[in-house]
């Protein structure tokens, strides 16, 4: 089963992931945001970083997450190798994660923010989805 | 439940279309879409129509929610799309400006003809691409402390001017000199000023470029004489914005405005249409911080220019000043700004939100600059890559009817993965040499992500805009180099 796949936009691109776990669809989702962003996934972690967010739904968290990823890939030139994501509730979650100081060479298109745009996450069979539009 | 977009549509001139607000029972005003028949089939295969009808829906819009011919999806209202809200009832959203706030396009003149560059063009390309900085995490020249980026978020050009990038008279040839009075630049968050530190002076990437110009054809050519462009002669675009730091305030303006819309019982159609009344501490704020982007972009233009005069004396071993290279205007095409607009018999204030829009204020209007205030104000559609731009100007029947506004570029009509497709085996690069037109790009998907047949035909937005009264053809101006992010 496929982790995430790309969504085709009239500008922009979208992710849709799936996981067995809400957990997982995030994890899955931010390797969706760095196939739009990088030209190669990223491997060689250097820098260890812990992220908690909280928010009022778990479409609000994981737009909060996005941006995150966003921030760090664009300001910190920081891309995660693995993310290792916990909720303490559908609203509070943390991740642990390994992130490469990417170089700005595999940076492939500058992605502005994760939007709401037709924002989804929904429970599928025995797992989890997601959807989320980036406006590039 | 919407019904299909064919349905909705009634066609009221030959360039004029009308959703009747009783098409959709939360419709406030009618939604109005300009376009030809032909771009109004591209219309019909996106999504946009439907937020044509979402802004529809917002509290206190004035009159109609209002589309251009280069209208496709957006985040909220459509790109290519223009409301006005009442002062008091009416309300601010980001989602009307867009993250890229004050995206816009510049235009310098020169005295050099098409014949002064012809041994030169590629020299002149490569100079502009070696010292604008240009395409994704590519950082800017200029090093500043947090506490001068502050200086340039409340003065925007005239920062720029005072650093010696530029000159005075660029600053009355810019839409609102270049700078927005309410920017208040203590709400833009530190991540904001994080995002942008680095990138006062950068291209970008995407659909932003520098475009070397040959002025081919003039419409007007009383008008063209007071913008001082002849045939033949050799002009230059920039097309860019406010970078990471726009992005940002527009998400950190979302994230507190999603929250108002409960506050003040808003009803909204679309998430990314978060947005608070115009007169509540979350409006102004917006609009303030808003302002302080819209001032950053102004200062990275003018930056840019100031590079691109550089180049033009580095290669042509002569001033600026010699060559001619005056700034011809600078529009903004992605803001919201509070404007006085005839009404019955009277006049009226409004905040106009222009996502993908530009500004298209007719001869007369105070807020035109002296030198231009004879013709109108100078509008500046760019074309795709590789096809050409225009200069318009503005008119009284858009003052009337669109709120002062008119088109902004051709509008995208091919995803990015499409274009990819479509061009797969192509060399693009080759393809615009063969068309007379040498670009650089910085990054390796950029030329096909950014061919011409990813967008709206240039030519037919602008002729619809043209007869539809919204903005007048003054001149064409031809690409023959390209720098792209």
């Amino acid at each position: 089963m496929k982790n995430y796949e790309l969504l085709e936009h009239t500008a922009d691109m979208g992710v849709r992931a799936w996981g067995a776990t809400l957990a997982a669809v995030f994890e899955n989702m931010a390797q969706g945001l760095y196939a739009i962003a990088l030209h190669h996934p990223p491997q060689d972690a250097r820098e260890k970083l812990g992220l908690s967010f909280n928010a009022e739904n778990p479409e609000d968290l994981l737009i909060l997450f996005l941006q995150e990823l966003v921030y760090l890939l664009y300001t910190r030139n920081l891309a995660a190798t693995r993310l290792l994501i916990t909720f303490d509730s559908e609203t509070r979650l943390h991740a642990q994660g390994d992130f490469e100081h990417i170089r700005p060479e595999n940076l492939a298109v500058e992605v502005k923010s994760p939007t709401y745009h037709k924002l989804k996450i929904s429970r599928q069979n025995e797992g989890w989805m997601a959807e989320v539009y980036f406006d590039l | 439940m919407t019904p299909p977009e064919s349905e909705l549509l009634e066609q009221i001139s030959p360039y004029k279309w009308r959703i009747p607000k009783e098409r959709h029972p939360k419709m406030r005003v009618d939604g109005i879409i300009y376009a030809s028949p032909a771009l109004m089939e591209d219309i019909f295969r996106d999504q946009a129509l439907n937020q044509v009808i979402n802004v529809a829906q917002l509290p206190g819009i004035i009159r109609a929610s209002l589309a251009m011919p280069d209208i496709h999806w957006g985040y909220g209202f459509p790109i290519g799309g223009v409301a006005a809200f009442d002062m008091q009832d009416g309300i601010v959203s980001p989602g009307g400006v867009g993250y890229d706030i004050n995206c816009g396009v510049r235009l310098l003149r020169s005295q050099l003809l098409e014949k002064d560059i012809a041994g030169r063009l590629r020299d002149l390309i490569q100079v502009f691409y070696h010292n604008v900085p240009a395409g994704v995490g590519r950082e800017g020249r200029l090093r500043l402390k947090a506490s001068q980026l502050l200086s340039v978020l409340e003065q925007g050009s005239h920062w720029a001017i005072k650093q010696g990038y530029g000159w005075q008279e660029d600053l009355e040839r810019t839409e609102d000199q270049g700078r927005l009075r309410n920017a208040d630049s203590s709400l833009i968050s530190p991540r904001a000023i994080e995002r942008g530190l680095n990138q006062l002076g950068t291209l970008g990437s995407g659909n932003h470029f520098l475009e070397l110009q040959v002025v081919d054809k003039i419409y007007d050519s009383q008008a063209a004489a007071v913008l001082g462009l002849f045939e033949g002669q050799v002009t230059l675009m920039i097309h860019c914005g406010s970078r990471g730091l726009g992005y940002q305030v527009c998400e950190d303006s979302l994230g507190v405005l999603r929250r108002s819309a409960a506050k003040y019982c808003l009803d909204l159609p679309d998430r990314q249409l978060a947005c608070a009344p115009i007169q509540s501490p979350e409006g102004q704020n917006y609009l303030n911080s808003m302002a302080a982007a819209a001032n950053y972009a102004w200062a990275n233009r003018q930056c840019i220019m100031h590079w691109v005069r550089e180049s033009f004396e580095q290669v042509f071993r002569q001033s600026a000043e010699k060559l001619g290279l005056h700034l011809v205007y600078d529009v903004a095409h992605n803001i919201a700004k509070i404007e006085t607009m005839p009404e019955h018999k009277g006049r009226r204030t409004v905040c106009v939100h222009r996502k993908g829009a530009t500004r298209s204020f007719p001869a007369g209007h105070p807020e035109v600059c002296e030198p231009y205030r004879a013709i109108g104000q100078p509008v500046l559609i760019p074309g795709s890559m590789g096809t050409a731009s225009y200069v318009c100007l503005g008119t009284e029947q858009a003052l009337q009817e669109s709120f002062g506004s008119t088109a902004h570029g051709a509008g995208r009509v091919l995803s990015r993965h499409a274009a990819l497709r479509r061009t797969r085996g192509r060399s693009i690069s080759q393809e615009l040499a063969d068309q007379g037109i040498y670009v650089m790009a910085r990054g390796r998907g950029t030329l096909a992500e950014e061919a011409p047949e990813a967008y709206k035909p240039i030519d037919e937005v602008v002729e619809t805009v043209h007869q539809a009264g919204l903005s007048k053809k003054v001149a064409r101006l031809r690409p023959v180099g390209v720098v792209k992010g």
